[in-house]
């Protein structure tokens, strides 16, 4: 009983002190008090998630609210949510979203009056160690992110004096934002989990729009309209529910199983649209044009972890239905297509982009089998996924504050111009493709996980994880060799790393060594958090504890021990240095070659993109048609199909 | 324990059968050209020198990695003889090949630029296929270990013909063989003749050499797997296996790297998906 007071006092404090942050951001004067307010708010947070997952990580709990008037309080922040939606639909004159969220309003007004049960549910908010595992991800990576964009923001604006500065704005939406995750994944009322649905969809439409430019404000509104479409979707999903069960709780939805099966399809496409899952990855791939920060909240803690969260929640409901099927093919489909995409992307920004949408498509692929195995991969690649790319976000927007440039061309010498950077931007490359790092590990079990589906449907899975794993090793080898290659050994500003402030280097070296500590602490997220939540919710272990993690733990460390150990050795060794070789010409080390009659030539050296093999255009135009069919036949499958 | 042995007769017995095989390998080339060839110890006779050279390299990232690259080529081969799942052998396998790749990224040569990206070529042509093998072998056998595949007595290659036919394709870009124009094509009329070592020196390139070794013993018991039940043919299919790619190798002129991938990817979709796909219409576990 105490812990569950306990509990009920802790998931109260992630919900508000995110959002009080937020508002005082809001009419905070001042540099000084905004960046104070920004710190102590990321500590607060991130040790409120931490005492959360002390105090009730292993159990669950449920709570009513015990705040009178809290239906009215969400039903009027429902309505000015879709107002302020309504106001910059209207001022930008997009009709389409207007329609959208007329249509959104009416669906929720029409369940707020006409379908939701009289009483409060009874078990309004609850706790489980899925929803810990997420207020981790949220609570840690989330306020980390925050700090970072302090000095983010800073050079950014520095560099663009001419964009207005709306800073506060900006540190409120990343706070707000942050509230709102922790309301979806503490909502146990669906009713209050579409109202922070729609938050999470307005604060990303606002963060992608930040700039106001023609760009950042048709790509806010791509954004708002595909997700939009998701919220509409849930809203369908928690109509039928209340009609026809007359039930609005996410527990008693699962308990009912394949009953559920619609709503659970629904839902399901509520989840693809924020997973940014094909037809949809355009808006995740738009929101690029926001300052970086925002690429990494939406990428890793928040938006479309949201969508995978669903989705994973939704597996005992879909598994082995063809519902389910469909989930899996739709998230197979986008591994593949964004994975082979990525091969021909030399922006960099957008190659962490496909590769999220990539990597979301495991989980829900995973999601959609529904295994207890599958499962389980899915929770810990949620884990691992959000600490790498975010880690990987943060030291891109580094090098770009400095440079000025996406471009993967342009990356060379950077582990001689800013060598710390590198490092920590090789940390989180080797995160999302070198075994035995997580993402890796993940894949692995997932094969196996397809494997032991006893139809041939999981050997076409298995096919398709295949062919994206090469595509996925090729496009970070690329990456990572013009990261390593040494060009001009003497560069001559070497300072460059001296202009990083310590809000910066403290984000980026949290997220380092919390990539190597989620993978060398695999077995206790297991045994604590995804083990305990299978046996909870299918009463038998994924089957996955019997990991040989000796081999993994001995790989990891001559991983980290072996190359530093061979530079450092080799170091002090006597060794002479030489110029490159080009077949006799005479080179050095700015790539200039002797040619012919005295003259100096300059050699540019570009990776191979296989433009011809990968088209973009025409991979991601059959992607999204067999995506879409996927989808209908979801949904097809959802009203059709007899269990 | 009994694991530990053959990993351990892996990593000391290696090198000696990889340097035999590339001794028999310049043997059986020469003759095939009508030369007679250099003796058959001639690869140690090699590595040692490079061994005895001097340092000199071109910045300080390329010998620590080229180092890295061999033992994890070695882990990954003992990892694999030693009943390890087969999987994490070829991710492991892959990570070895990275550091190769980023050592040669490390230097301005273009030669060596060209080199580091067509190794990539050759691990995107060849990842489907390995992975889809190691489905296929996991199905049949109800095991990814080698020694439990080999002790079960399956006989993997009638129920994984396909399967084999693709890794003996893909075995050509591993083993380093023509026709393809790839990282480490040793013909001179080839377009950058083992670019990938172009400023590899010494002690770094004997590294690569020794490391050659250790891969080529790990890909030929892959070869053995298929035919486990039977010592015998197992050594027989290896030996035949192997003069085939030499044969190829001597045969065939200089063929474009573009055909290296998408050749390999329409025979892996064909013959290693169609016949695990099979498997389940025949009605495997």
């Amino acid at each position: 009983m105490l812990t569950d007071t306990t509990v009920a006092h802790l998931l109260t404090f992630l919900l508000c002190v995110p959002l009080s942050v937020a508002l005082a951001l809001l009419v905070a004067p001042g540099v000084r008090l905004r960046n104070l307010l920004v710190r102590a708010g990321a500590a607060a947070t991130g040790a409120g998630a931490l005492a959360l997952a002390a105090a009730g990580g292993a159990g669950v709990h449920y709570f009513r609210a015990e705040v009178h008037g809290l239906e009215t309080l969400f039903f009027a922040a429902g309505l000015a949510l879709a107002g302020v939606m309504l106001g910059y639909a209207i001022k930008y004159k997009r009709p389409l979203a207007v329609a959208l969220v007329l249509a959104q309003a009416a669906l929720t007004l029409y369940f707020d009056l006409a379908c939701a049960p009289a009483v409060p549910a009874e078990r309004a908010f609850y706790s489980d160690m899925f929803s810990v595992l997420m207020a981790l991800v949220i609570g840690i990576l989330g306020p980390l992110i925050c700090v970072y964009a302090l000095g983010y923001m800073r050079d950014f604006h520095r560099h663009y004096p001419r964009l207005p500065d709306r800073r506060n704005f900006f540190f409120f939406l990343l706070f707000a934002f942050l509230s709102a995750m922790f309301g979806i994944v503490f909502s146990n009322d669906l009713g209050h989990m579409l109202f922070f649905w729609e938050a999470t969809t307005l604060c990303s439409f606002l963060l992608i729009g930040h700039t106001r430019t023609k760009e950042a404000v048709s790509n806010a509104f791509r954004a708002l309209v595909m997700n939009l479409s998701g919220g509409i979707a849930f809203s369908l999903a928690l109509i039928y529910l209340a009609r026809q069960f007359g039930i609005v709780e996410l527990d008693k939805m699962l308990a009912l199983r394949g009953a559920a099966l619609l709503p659970a399809a629904l839902l399901c496409y509520a989840a693809i649209t924020k997973a940014a899952q094909l037809p949809f990855s355009s808006w995740l791939l738009g929101a690029m044009v926001a300052p970086t920060p925002t690429s990494a909240l939406l990428h890793s803690s928040t938006m479309v972890k949201a969508g995978v969260f669903l989705v994973l929640k939704m597996a005992p409901v879909i598994a082995g239905t063809a519902v389910g099927n469909a989930v899996a093919l739709i998230g197979a489909g986008t591994f593949l297509a964004a994975s082979l995409v990525n091969i021909a992307e030399p922006n960099v920004k957008k190659v962490l982009a496909y590769s999220t949408v990539a990597n979301l498509g495991l989980i829900v692929a995973c999601g959609g089998i529904g295994s207890p195995a599958a499962v389980w991969i899915g929770l810990v690649l949620v884990v691992f996924h959000a600490v790498s790319k975010s880690l990987l976000f943060l030291v891109v927007g580094t090098v770009e504050n400095r440079f000025y440039t996406k471009d993967m061309e342009n990356y060379d010498n950077l582990i001689v111009k800013m060598p710390v950077t590198a490092l920590l931007f090789v940390c989180g490359i080797a995160g999302m493709f070198v075994a035995p790092f997580g993402v890796v590990v993940s894949k692995w079990a997932a094969m196996k996980a397809f494997l032991d589906i006893p139809s041939a449907f999981g050997g076409v899975l298995m096919i398709m994880l295949a062919y994206g794993s090469g595509a996925t090793v090729f496009y970070w080898s690329k990456l990572l060799g013009k990261i390593l290659s040494m060009r001009d050994q003497a560069d001559v500003e070497k300072k460059r790393e001296a202009t990083i402030g310590n809000d910066e280097w403290v984000a980026e070296w949290s997220h380092a060594l919390l990539s190597l500590a989620v993978c060398a602490g695999l077995p206790l997220l297991s045994a604590w958090l995804a083990e305990p939540y299978i046996m909870l919710n299918y009463g038998v272990p994924s089957g996955l504890g019997a990991f040989n993690y000796g081999v993994m733990i001995f790989l990891l460390l001559m991983l980290l021990a072996l190359p530093a150990l061979a530079y450092l050795s080799h170091r002090r060794g006597e060794y002479r240095l030489a110029d490159t070789y080009v077949c006799g010409r005479q080179m050095d080390s700015h790539l200039l070659v002797g040619g012919a009659m005295g003259a100096w030539r300059e050699i540019t050296l570009k990776n191979y993109y296989l433009d011809g093999f990968f088209s973009a255009g025409a991979i991601l135009r059959y992607a999204d048609i067999l995506c879409g069919i996927a989808i209908l036949f979801m949904l097809a499958a959802g009203v059709l199909w007899k269990a | 324990m009994e694991s530990l042995i053959p990993a351990l007769t892996y990593l000391l017995l290696a090198p000696l059968a990889g340097g035999l095989l590339a001794g028999v390998d310049r043997i059986v080339s020469a003759r095939m050209q009508r030369r007679v060839g250099p003796p058959l110890l001639q690869p140690f006779y090699d590595v040692a020198k490079l061994f005895s050279k001097g340092d000199v390299e071109v910045n300080g990232l390329q010998y620590p990695l080229a180092l890295c690259h061999l033992v994890f080529m070695a882990l990954a081969g003992a990892l694999f003889f030693a009943g390890g799942d087969l999987l994490l052998v070829i991710f492991v396998f892959t990570v070895a090949a990275l550091f190769l790749v980023a050592a040669a990224f490390s230097s301005a040569s273009p030669y060596s630029f060209v080199g580091a990206e067509r190794e990539l070529i050759i691990i995107l042509a060849a990842e489907p296929a390995l992975l889809i093998a190691a489905a296929a072998i996991y199905k049949v056998a109800g095991s990814l270990s080698f020694l439990a595949v080999a002790a079960s007595g399956t006989a993997l290659i009638t129920r994984l013909p396909g399967v084999f036919l693709c890794l003996v394709y893909v075995l050509t870009m591993k083993l380093r063989k023509s026709p393809f124009d790839l990282s480490y094509s040793h013909h001179a009329h080839q377009e950058i003749v083992k670019g990938i070592t172009t400023d590899l020196g010494g002690r770094s390139l004997a590294f690569i050499e020794l490391t050659h070794w250790y891969e080529n013993i790990f890909l030929m018991g892959l070869v053995y797997l298929f035919f486990a039940f039977s010592l015998p043919l197992g050594l027989a299919a290896v030996a035949l296996t192997y003069f085939l790619e030499v044969l190829a190798d001597n045969t065939n002129a200089r063929v474009r790297w573009q055909l290296a991938l998408s050749s390999t990817w329409g025979i892996t979709l064909l013959l290693a998906g169609g016949n695990l796909l099979a498997l389940y219409a025949l009605g495997a576990k």
